[in-house]
């Protein structure tokens, strides 16, 4: 397939920043008209918010634009592209495979699905669609296929897992149970109100430690990873945090009225009869929606 | 802990997380290279949703092919080190130049022992390095070199090192020299082959490299080649070498005044670079590749 099936954006091919683009992204080594390859640029500043031609050109400089133009052309069909993608990712795919599932054999059987994925193996509108045309060149084109990689996982996992318990039950003849009925945890609503007070007080980063600490149960070593920071620098922002909340909740139900004694009263029971739904947790709809940086900047989004 | 463990875990479960971001915001979060407010509207995300921190930490690469990353409290101690330094630095010029001023004045105003006088004068020149005259005019074409917005980042270390800051770019700390570190001098673009010692390096989030001869106040971009978008930075006194997309190495032995293609035949980013000496470093690419040299680089073994 050609890669003249890009959408092609007019009038761009005499300014010189985008010319240095161009030029810098091999584009044309893939089959990219200039054109074609303003068009996809063009699309990712709409798509991110990117207005005025200051914050386009400042937006485009930090994309991995030889990795953009590549990954198109692959999603274009052009057999280059596709040569020197399978010669810099292909055992890329099949490492992050295993290094995802630790295992050999179902890390190659991921890597191959999701590998037909990116050719396209469906088609849209009579088009063959590839997944590599949702790149969008702001992360690696290696890290976006580990992170597709990992989705894929976290999805087949899920699927696997629910088929399989389902599956067991009825081999063992066990009854489906009933619905779970709506938790009763008996919390006091003002303490649920300060904590939840509490957390929004704190920074985004502070909130995504204490997940991942607390619910996720992450390693140290692991959240400072994900931060790129040390995990010295995790583990007293943990403690430091934890102390935080534990103070702004108290405050908040003083604010209410509970007098200290009765705040650390309440603190103390709730946490006792508090239970959490697990179930209700792992049975997140897994549908991946696009998130754009609309929804990034206010903050905000709806599955 | 318990206590705020639980109840901070129940509610933010209970949280609504909104759309999925899509890969390539992850992949751009966990390479640090998105905006600080793309950043928080992602991590508010995150802290929501533990399908995408599952994602987000599946994705991520081993430990062994990431950055080693020091101690948030290093790069406070370094500056703290570093003042002193500078501090040192100062007061030692301060002396050097009084000892010039009192060895000229009592030279020229001891005129009975003129003559005999002369050689002790020729020997207090030949201590007063040239340099200490320039220091007004220096000052001078440092206010006329172009300047960049100053950018959190490390301080120079004893030893080089990398680091990742807040704006998502590498800085390196060279080795502080014991001599006049404030003295460097930017003559056009040339520097003064002594002061090469106290020049900091580091790269920009955009992959250019630059260079701060100020204690990392100012930084100027330096050159190297067009096509080259750099990851990686080394320096051990003048050697510095910097390596980025499709393999590209580039190695100056003259403090960044020329430099020189070199390394392996790659085809993969290369993420990290560090020399222990001018002749023994080592280099990994984003496929988990290492490579070393024990000749300066003129020859590389894969390990």
């Amino acid at each position: 397939m050609p890669a003249s099936n890009l959408r092609h954006f007019e009038g761009t091919e005499s300014n010189p920043a985008l010319l240095e683009l161009y030029r810098k992204s091999r584009a044309e080594e893939f089959g990219i008209t200039m054109g074609e390859f303003a068009a996809i640029l063009e699309e990712l500043a709409a798509k991110n918010l990117q207005e005025s031609y200051k914050q386009k050109y400042d937006f485009f400089g930090r994309l991995h634009i030889e990795d953009l133009a590549l990954a198109r052309a692959c999603a274009a069909g052009n057999e280059r592209a596709w040569q020197v993608f399978m010669l810099r990712f292909r055992e890329k795919l099949y490492d992050a495979g295993r290094q995802i599932t630790r295992d050999d054999a179902t890390g190659r059987e991921l890597a191959d699905s999701v590998y037909a994925d990116l050719y396209g193996t469906q088609t849209r509108e009579g088009q063959r669609h590839s997944k590599l045309s949702s790149y969008g060149g702001r992360g690696s084109l290696g890290g976006w296929l580990r992170t597709v990689l990992a989705q894929e996982y976290i999805n087949h996992y899920r699927k696997q897992r629910r088929l399989v318990s389902l599956d067991r039950e009825c081999e063992e003849g066990a009854q489906f149970p009933a619905a779970v009925a709506e938790e009763i945890t008996g919390v006091d609503k003002r303490l649920e109100q300060a904590v939840d007070e509490a957390l929004r007080s704190l920074d985004p980063e502070d909130r995504f430690i204490l997940a991942s600490y607390f619910l996720d149960e992450r390693t140290l070593a692991e959240i400072a990873r994900s931060l790129s920071v040390h995990e010295s620098t995790i583990s007293r922002r943990v403690e430091k945090l934890t102390k935080n909340v534990r103070k702004q909740i108290l405050k908040f139900l003083g604010g209410m009225g509970m007098s200290r004694r009765e705040a650390e009263e309440a603190l103390r029971a709730d946490a006792r009869d508090l239970r959490v739904d697990i179930r209700a947790s792992l049975a997140q709809d897994s549908a991946q929606v696009a998130f754009s940086d609309r929804e990034a900047k206010a903050g905000k989004g709806g599955r | 802990m318990d206590v705020v463990k639980k109840l901070v875990s129940g509610r933010l479960r209970a949280q609504e997380a909104g759309r999925h971001p899509d890969p390539d915001l992850l992949a751009a979060f966990a390479e640090k290279g998105l905006s600080q407010e793309a950043r928080n509207g992602l991590l508010n995300h995150l802290a929501k949703c533990m399908e995408c921190r599952d994602t987000l930490y599946l994705a991520m690469p081993e430990p062994d092919t990431q950055q080693v990353l020091l101690p948030s409290r290093e790069p406070r101690l370094a500056m703290r080190w570093a003042t002193v330094a500078v501090s040192v630095v100062i007061l030692g010029s301060v002396l050097v130049v009084n000892r010039a001023v009192f060895s000229r004045h009592v030279t020229s105003s001891y005129s009975p022992a003129r003559e005999k006088s002369q050689p002790k004068r020729e020997i207090a020149e030949l201590k007063t390095p040239p340099e200490v005259d320039q220091i007004a005019p220096a000052s001078a074409k440092m206010a006329d070199a172009k300047v960049l917005p100053p950018v959190n980042h490390m301080t120079a270390k004893p030893k080089a090192s990398m680091q990742f800051d807040q704006s998502g770019e590498v800085r390196l700390g060279a080795a502080q020299s014991a001599s006049r570190g404030d003295e460097a001098l930017v003559t056009g673009a040339k520097l003064a082959k002594k002061d090469l010692s106290s020049v900091s390096w580091g790269l920009s989030a955009n992959g250019d490299v630059q260079r701060s001869l100020d204690s990392g106040k100012t930084w100027q971009i330096v050159p190297v080649s067009k096509d080259a978008s750099f990851r990686a930075i080394s320096s051990v006194g003048d050697d510095i070498w910097v390596g980025g997309t499709a393999g590209i190495l580039y190695h100056s032995a003259d403090s960044g005044q020329s430099w020189q293609k070199t390394g392996p035949a790659l085809i993969d980013e290369i993420v990290h670079i560090d020399f222990s000496d001018p002749q023994n470093g080592v280099l990994s690419t984003a496929n988990g590749q290492v490579w070393n040299t024990s000749d300066g680089g003129q020859n590389w073994r894969l390990k």
